[in-house]
């Protein structure tokens, strides 16, 4: 009687403090995806369509060959924690998907090396195996254009920024390592091969030519949406939008001139470094780099699987136009984008 | 036995006291564990990261980089600009609605709420598929031939205000309603009885009498216009480019140090126009009472 109330109280107070217990692990936890076990492995991608077809084509196929390995997957890449978990030395994700601006030698101390005694890299296409990164696909960023527009082709750089020849508004990506300013050096007649380093001045001014006439995308979704719809009738995108758009109106790509860009495979310091390697290397394989081709646009870094490839068949896959591409120094961008951004940044906003 | 069971009962009315007294505490603390967990932790982190990464020269950075003083100063003056549309759109309606009729009111009370029942962005994107130069707007005036070039309606500081302006409303007409219905509808016969004409009697009775809605309603619109994002970076070009933008972009490109030290800005940039509005809601308050 005389411990009526208390226990209830004390009930009380222990359920409140089991809900914050609960609430606590709830979001210190990880997505449930625990790598460096001995049977799984654990991969991060950037999710959606893309990471469904390498799904298909890459993950449950090497599975079903190396009976027990598990590849447990999650998204999408994210940097800072891809450094935090490299930092605090247990990785969730042992193969990461990433973009152009990461797996420098800068970011060394984030990640391991490539293994290239279990990798063949005579087996990839020249440039595409790094020390800290080796290419997952090839991609492109290109002037895409609505072909029911114009009555000549846009081709170049320099047709992109003549606005006479080829009035409208430009779709133009907001993003200073995007390859907006390596496509205002172009324009500018600097050749492809003395771009870099980069006289940023220059293409700034350059770029101060149409600024009125660019609309600006931050994300691929929105350039898609803006050529469909014919708001951007000439518009720099990556070519898996571009091929995208075009199946929604008259959309048609721009070959002559197109900047590299890739997605890659990094493996973060202290990731079951094996278990991931083998995974890599069945991933650039010609077999898997084939399957990919089937379900994504862009093409294989595998030499055999693009050797299989047709141009004639694919003629919108950036590795049938290898000799029109033009390199983008990631490396040199890694060193110097924070810098460029400002600049940037600020005439943005003039 | 009989006094075992005394005290038992003695503490146990003490214990049903303390509940009854200080029973709301519990109320409280499911609240407050969750405005500690979720907001003053983060809140706390984000300050020390603004100092520590990689050091409190990211507020130099902030200080000196004439970047961010621009987006801070576009920031300021969106959230102002919107705030005064917002005021002279929602006064008018909110009047009428504070003076109409039960069913009138329901019905203008559920035009305002409309808009809460759909999505932010789906307005937003709405609002880019009428004004873009390919949209029902455009495409309309240029049909009926009123012009020959699209005109500029996104990407503009027009888009962006409309945009904000249609998503905050709400937020203006309600607390100005709930202040005018308080205004006792006697009040502005009585004015005018006493000689006052209708327009008079609506500067100096109804209008000061609203004022705890315009402050509210006001702050309301400033503090939650201070930190869009959606809306500027769709409706908006370049130059629009508000605070919250700047930090999604320094966030996911380059790192969490000067993203968090332009949020801690703009936390005080808030906290001060907050203190700077009450200080003047106070002060207008007292003004009023002092005047006969």
């Amino acid at each position: 009687m005389s411990t009526g109330l208390p226990p209830r109280r004390k009930a009380l107070a222990a359920a409140l403090t089991s809900a914050t217990l609960l609430a606590l692990t709830a979001c210190g936890g990880s997505s449930g995806a625990s790598g460096s076990g001995g049977d799984s492995v654990t991969v991060v991608s950037y999710g959606g369509d893309y990471q469904a077809a390498q799904q298909k084509a890459l993950f449950d196929p090497y599975t079903a060959e190396n009976k027990g390995v598990d590849v447990r997957t999650d998204s999408p890449t994210d940097y800072a924690k891809l450094k935090a978990m490299a930092e605090a030395g247990k990785p969730t994700w042992d193969v990461a998907l990433v973009g152009n601006d990461f797996g420098h030698d800068t970011q060394a101390k984030w990640l391991e090396p490539i293994d290239y005694s279990v990798i063949d890299k005579n087996s990839i296409i020249d440039g595409y195996a790094d020390k800290y990164r080796v290419a997952a696909d090839i991609e492109g960023t290109v002037i895409a254009y609505r072909s029911d527009k114009y009555k000549t082709a846009p081709k170049t750089w320099a047709d992109f920024f003549d606005t006479t020849t080829f009035p409208g508004k430009r779709g133009v990506y907001k993003w200073v390592a995007g390859g907006i300013i390596e496509g205002a050096l172009l324009a500018d007649g600097v050749a492809p091969d003395k771009l870099y380093p980069l006289d940023v001045k220059r293409a700034l001014a350059k770029l101060d030519t149409i600024k009125n006439d660019i609309v600006w995308w931050d994300t691929s979704a929105q350039s898609q949406q803006n050529m469909s719809s014919g708001e951007t009738p000439i518009a720099m995108a990556w070519v898996g939008r571009a091929v995208a758009a075009a199946k929604e109106a008259p959309v048609a790509i721009a070959w002559d001139q197109w900047l590299s860009q890739e997605g890659w495979w990094v493996v973060p310091k202290g990731a079951d470094k094996a278990g991931a390697m083998k995974l890599i290397k069945y991933m650039v394989s010609e077999k898997a780099q084939l399957a990919q081709t089937e379900l994504l646009p862009y093409g294989p870094v595998s030499k055999a699987a693009a050797d299989k490839i047709t141009a004639a068949d694919h003629p919108n896959l950036p590795t049938s136009h290898l000799d029109t591409q033009i390199k983008v120094d990631d490396a040199w961008w890694a060193a110097h984008q924070d810098d460029i951004d400002k600049q940037f940044q600020a005439w943005l906003l003039q | 036995m009989t006094a075992a069971r005394e005290t038992g009962a003695r503490s146990a009315t003490r214990a049903a006291r303390f509940a009854a007294r200080h029973g709301w505490l519990l109320v409280l603390l499911p609240g407050g564990l969750f405005l500690l967990i979720f907001f003053c932790y983060p809140l706390v982190t984000m300050a020390v990261r603004s100092l520590t990464d990689p050091g409190p020269q990211n507020y130099t950075e902030v200080a000196t980089s004439p970047v961010f003083r621009q987006v801070l100063v576009t920031t300021l003056k969106t959230a102002g600009l919107t705030t005064l549309v917002c005021l002279a759109l929602a006064y008018p309606y909110a009047y009428r609605m504070s003076r109409a009729s039960a069913r009138t009111t329901t019905v203008m009370m559920a035009l305002v709420l409309l808009p809460f029942w759909s999505s932010l962005l789906v307005r937003t994107f709405s609002w880019t598929v009428l004004l873009q130069d390919t949209g029902l707007i455009n495409k309309m005036l240029m049909a009926l031939g009123v012009v020959d070039q699209p005109l500029q309606l996104i990407r503009t500081s027009l888009g962006v205000e409309v945009g904000m302006v249609h998503i905050l409303l709400p937020y203006m007409v309600l607390p100005l309603y709930t202040a005018m219905r308080r205004i006792d509808p006697m009040l502005v016969p009585a004015a005018q009885s006493l000689g006052a004409r209708p327009s008079r009697a609506f500067a100096r009775v109804t209008v000061p009498l609203s004022m705890p809605g315009v402050y509210a309603g006001a702050v309301l619109v400033f503090v939650l216009s201070l930190g869009f994002y959606v809306t500027p970076s769709l409706l908006g070009g370049p130059k629009n480019t508000m605070l919250g933008e700047v930090i999604a972009t320094q966030v996911t490109r380059f790192g969490f140090g000067i993203g968090s030290a332009l949020g801690m800005v703009l936390l005080v940039v808030t906290l001060v126009t907050l203190g700077a509005l009450t200080l003047l809601g106070r002060a207008g308050s007292l003004a009023r009472e002092r005047t006969p």
